[in-house]
């Protein structure tokens, strides 16, 4: 039933944008992680998080988003999150992720803060 | 829909991921009960979050248990039950959520998504039951829902 999340990498200058289709839940986990480290491992300071594929995200999904958030810092490097529907916007805003990464309507503003 | 209460029962698999029909059994209950979509997208994440409880922790991922979805149509309101077999069934209020813990992040972002929330372990399993108003302060005015943004 559920959708397995695909999760692609874009290699730019000025960031790394990992590009995310299907369900973030707990079954996305191991996927998220991978990604994340292969995004990481190009030294970069900023890794965008796109969700402009992505329909359904549980409070397991967001415990990831939020361990890879707590391993980016401990790299000295900043999670960017883009493509967030408005409902998702507002939840990841309520249990605080909000606090800790940027969130951004588009990848355009996103990519601006990363050229800062 | 006509007037008086009408009751739809669900059951689905103790599995991951058949969250979703229930999710989309309430979308299709609140459209045509009027609610917009913003409050409709609220009850189905309430909804998944209580289903995922129940698979995962009520009844433990056991396929052969199942977990109810009773949705109770009102004048004015759509009333939400799941209920999980789960002998140990034990409820904190959920206050503060720990990261860690995505059970207890879930329980947090049910409360602030729907106008009445309450937990109970019955002898036969925990129960959840979630209600919204069609009129958002139609409910009980002592148990508003809160619309915070809390730390890491």
């Amino acid at each position: 039933m559920s959708d397995e999340l695909q999760a692609a990498l874009r290699e730019l200058p000025q960031a790394t944008i990992i590009d995310l289709h299907g369900d973030v839940t707990s079954f996305a986990d191991a996927r998220l992680h991978t990604s994340f480290d292969n995004a990481s491992a190009r030294g970069l300071k900023y890794i965008i998080l796109n969700f402009g594929g992505v329909d359904y995200i549980n409070s397991a999904g967001i415990a990831t988003v939020i361990s890879i958030l707590s391993e980016a810092r401990g790299r000295g490097q900043q999670l960017l999150i883009v493509g967030l529907n408005d409902h998702y916007r507002k939840i990841f805003r309520m249990v605080g992720v909000a606090r800790y990464a940027e969130i951004f309507e588009t990848e355009a503003a996103a990519l601006d803060k990363a050229t800062d | 829909m006509s007037s008086g209460k009408q009751v739809i029962h669900l059951h689905i698999p103790s599995e991951l991921g058949f969250e979703k029909v229930a999710m989309g059994a309430a979308r299709s209950v609140a459209q045509k009960m009027g609610f917009s979509n913003d409050r409709i997208l609220d009850l189905q994440t309430a909804i998944a979050e209580a289903c995922t409880n129940a698979i995962e922790h009520g009844n433990r991922l056991n396929s052969a248990q199942r977990v109810e979805v009773v949705m109770t149509v009102e004048e004015n309101a759509l009333a939400v039950d799941v209920h999980d077999r789960g002998r140990d069934a034990q409820f904190t209020e959920p206050q503060i959520y720990d990261h860690h813990n995505h059970r207890g992040m879930g329980m947090y972002i049910i409360k602030q998504l729907v106008d009445e929330v309450q937990w109970s372990a019955q002898p036969q399993g925990g129960q959840v039951r979630m209600v919204i108003y069609l009129e958002p302060d139609a409910g009980d005015s002592t148990s508003p829902r809160p619309q915070g943004e809390s730390g890491l």
